[in-house]
């Protein structure tokens, strides 16, 4: 199944390819890229996969969560390059977690029992998380909290993953909890490829989902609530 | 000839439309009314409702036009001004369709886009004429010489007339939008029975500034509030704004000694607007082109529109690398 991977949920702009295994990646690890940069990172990885867009089978995104304008950059993006009349014509849409994609990242093998916790940084010090066991099996629902109360969940032995990493490290030590949680294989930022590697997991395992991209909308995990200095007169 | 998709999500409506050989096949507006209920928009919603619609109301559009997404020559799109997140949205759906079916890419400015939509409507361009571009977010008088010749001769120093509009219905506990409020209160109110101050109207610049109005309103309700008719109180504004509109519009018309007026934006559906520009153009012998309400609030086909004047001019497409603008045009003086 040939793949597209878009991933914008963070300060990464990237897309990759992939035919079972990874074919192309085009990616900047740089935060504000993503409104010129992501178009060209697609059709440049689409030159070196050597296909067309017609020959895609499927337009994996990162869902959420993550910056708001960033999955909606992206969001907008697959919907565009899937867009088709009739379910003919679209490409369908395969949503992922942002939090998922990265815990994959962090499995080692079937025989380790350590946790998985995934971070992804929000805004003030709130931070994403999810535990998930050592096959990167979900064992919680996303939650938001703040860092401190994330400090103190952590357990002996889980490995850390994602962009929320380092500050969680720094606020272990701040709090004086020295224990030892594994970072030594943790990728700290988000990558089109861990979406790519997900999405042929889960085919592989037969529980992808294809879902038709106009119908799709980000996975914010946050209901936008309304103060009043947010209101733009006009 | 050529057959486009046009895609406008500047501010709170999510509109596409196809134009085809300067005709309007279709003009879809699908607009937001979640943001009435806190008296304006809300930028972070309006980008949660674009993104959620935009897919949908380009199947609308183009099945309304009887077209595919095969059948279009190009797509056109606004990336600025406006509210970032929302144009984010509009731009990289475009890019998205430009990439998927090697489309080519025609970003629109938006203002540019009001400027010419009168001409939507008539099937001769006459130029150079004077356009009154007035808002919710901008007001501005423009002299335009032809297709993407044009030179913005007055702005507001302040706020927009739609703000105007828009703040006067507040205050006084009409609702929001303002503008559409105030009208209809007006048509059975008094415009003479109080006096409002017409910004810069002694001025012979073009600026324009409704500020002072905003306060002159806000003091004039804090004394008199209770003991006056509404309905006079809003055409008595009413009339301030508009005064000062047709007044700048008809004597830089003569300034620069063009035969036609038009109007675009939001305020130009204000239909003591409309008939006083009408009654001023017969007397001075202008053309006046007003545009129908659908293009005289935010919509895509104008987008396409001005796309299509612009390839039929040898405009090249733009690479998909391009960024939303959000910022307004602004005139310093």
């Amino acid at each position: 199944m040939k793949i597209l991977a878009v991933e914008t949920s963070g300060s990464t702009c990237g897309v990759t390819i992939s035919n079972g295994d990874l074919c192309s990646t085009i990616e900047i690890y740089e935060p504000h890229q993503q409104d010129a940069q992501l178009a060209d990172c697609a059709i440049e990885c689409l030159k070196h996969a050597k296909l067309s867009i017609s020959e895609i089978d499927a337009i994996a995104i990162s869902a959420g969560p993550g910056s708001f304008t960033g999955l909606r950059i992206g969001a907008s993006f697959a919907k565009g390059l899937c867009y088709g009349l009739d379910l003919e014509t679209a490409i369908p849409l395969v949503p992922i977690s942002t939090l998922q994609s990265l815990a994959d990242q962090a499995v080692v093998d079937e025989f380790s029992n350590h946790r998985i916790v995934a971070t992804i940084p929000s805004h003030r010090n709130l931070t994403y998380i999810q535990y998930f066991d050592a096959l990167g099996k979900p064992l919680t629902e996303v939650a938001l909290v703040e860092v401190e109360k994330l400090a103190n969940g952590v357990m002996y032995g889980d490995r850390v993953v994602g962009p929320g990493t380092q500050e969680l490290v720094s606020c272990l030590h701040a709090i004086g909890r020295i224990i030892e949680v594994h970072t030594e294989h943790s990728w700290t930022v988000l990558s089109s490829r861990f979406v790519a590697n997900t999405a042929n997991k889960q085919h592989r395992a037969g529980t992808l989902v294809l879902m038709n991209a106009k119908d799709f909308v980000p996975d914010y995990k946050q209901e936008f609530e309304v103060v009043q200095k947010n209101i733009v007169e006009s | 000839m050529a057959t486009i998709l046009a895609i406008e999500t500047s501010c709170d409506d999510t509109s596409v439309a196809v134009v085809s050989d300067f005709k309007v096949l279709s003009n879809q507006v699908s607009s937001q009314t979640l943001h009435d209920q806190y008296g304006g928009i809300v930028p972070e919603l309006a980008s949660r409702e674009h993104v959620k619609g935009i897919a949908q109301i380009a199947d609308l559009a183009l099945r309304q036009a009887h077209k595919t997404i095969q059948d279009i020559d190009a797509i056109a799109v606004t990336n600025g001004p406006g509210l970032a997140g929302s144009l984010l949205v509009g731009l990289h759906f475009a890019k998205g369709l430009c990439l998927r079916y090697a489309k080519p890419l025609f970003p629109i400015n938006h203002i540019e886009a009001h400027i010419y939509s009168a001409y939507i409507e008539h099937s001769t361009l006459e130029f150079p004429s004077i356009c009154l571009v007035v808002s919710g977010g901008h007001t501005s008088l423009v002299f335009i010489r032809s297709v993407d010749q044009f030179e913005i001769i007055g702005s507001t120093r302040d706020d927009a007339a739609g703000e105007a509009f828009d703040k006067t219905a507040k205050m006084m506990g009409l609702g929001y939008p303002g503008g559409p409020l105030i009208d209809a209160l007006s048509r059975t109110g008094d415009p003479k029975k109080f006096h409002f101050p017409r910004g810069l109207s002694g001025s012979n610049a073009f600026d324009f500034s409704f500020s002072g109005l905003k306060t002159a309103v806000r003091l004039f309700l804090e004394k008199n509030e209770g003991t006056v008719r509404k309905n006079d109180v809003a055409a008595s504004v009413q009339e301030a704004i508009v005064d000062v509109l047709v007044d700048k519009s008809i004597r830089a018309a003569h300034q620069y000694d063009v035969k036609t007026i038009c109007i675009a934006g939001g305020v130009s559906a204000n239909s003591r607007l409309r008939e006083k520009l009408l009654v001023q153009c017969k007397r001075s012998k202008f053309n006046l082109l007003l545009p129908s309400l659908q293009y005289c609030v935010d919509n895509a086909a104008m987008i396409g529109f001005l796309a299509e004047l612009r390839m039929q001019n040898g405009t090249q497409p733009s690479s998909l690398n391009v960024t939303v603008n959000p910022k307004p045009i602004r005139m310093t003086s």
